[in-house]
């Protein structure tokens, strides 16, 4: 990201004001990457699919 | 046989996101279509209750599961003002360019009512090694 974007987005985020405001529990987001390679393949092949059918 | 990933593949994974995400969604019910998570609860498909345009992310950085783990940090979202009221339990990161929905994360469901602000927390998402 652009860093004068990324300072921008800062400043307006730090001018909010709280209205009873309310705190989410966010849960990590962890990406197993044997997963990740499995949804590559399947990408590929679904890509592939496409050329050979088109 | 030994895996391995270099750090660098998976920190383009995550700078992905980073150059890519410039809308988070507060969302009742789990997106899975960019509608989902662009438009508001009682609009078509919509599940939005609250969202921002200032996403911003800190890193990537190692990640906490060792080995060649990789992480960001999606920066403290504060004071979101809510649009409608409704039980917010899934976060939602945005291409709003592209129209694509990139990431989905859960979270602890919360009534949050319209005209009131929601406070999304530094959060992370982690690329583990592979195993």
């Amino acid at each position: 990201m652009d860093p004068k974007e990324k300072a921008r987005r800062k400043l307006e985020k730090a001018m909010r004001q709280p209205v009873n405001d309310v705190v989410l529990e966010v849960q990590k987001g962890t990406i197993d990457i044997n997963d990740l390679f499995k949804k590559i393949d399947e990408k590929v092949r679904e890509a592939q699919d496409g050329k050979a059918r088109s | 046989m030994g895996k391995l990933v270099a750090s660098a593949v998976l920190d383009a994974a995550l700078q992905y996101l980073e150059d890519n995400v410039d809308w988070i969604a507060v969302c009742e019910g789990a997106p899975t279509t960019y509608e989902h998570a662009h438009s508001n609860k009682g609009t078509g498909a919509g599940k939005v209750l609250a969202h921002s345009v200032t996403p911003t992310f800190t890193g990537p950085a190692a990640g906490d599961g060792g080995g060649t783990s990789r992480k960001t940090t999606v920066d403290q979202e504060p004071t979101i003002t809510v649009d409608i009221t409704g039980d917010a339990d899934h976060v939602a990161l945005v291409k709003t360019g592209t129209t694509v929905l990139l990431y989905v994360t859960t979270c602890t469901l919360q009534t949050l009512t319209a005209a009131n602000t929601v406070t999304i927390p530094a959060w992370d998402i982690e690329i583990g090694s592979p195993t």
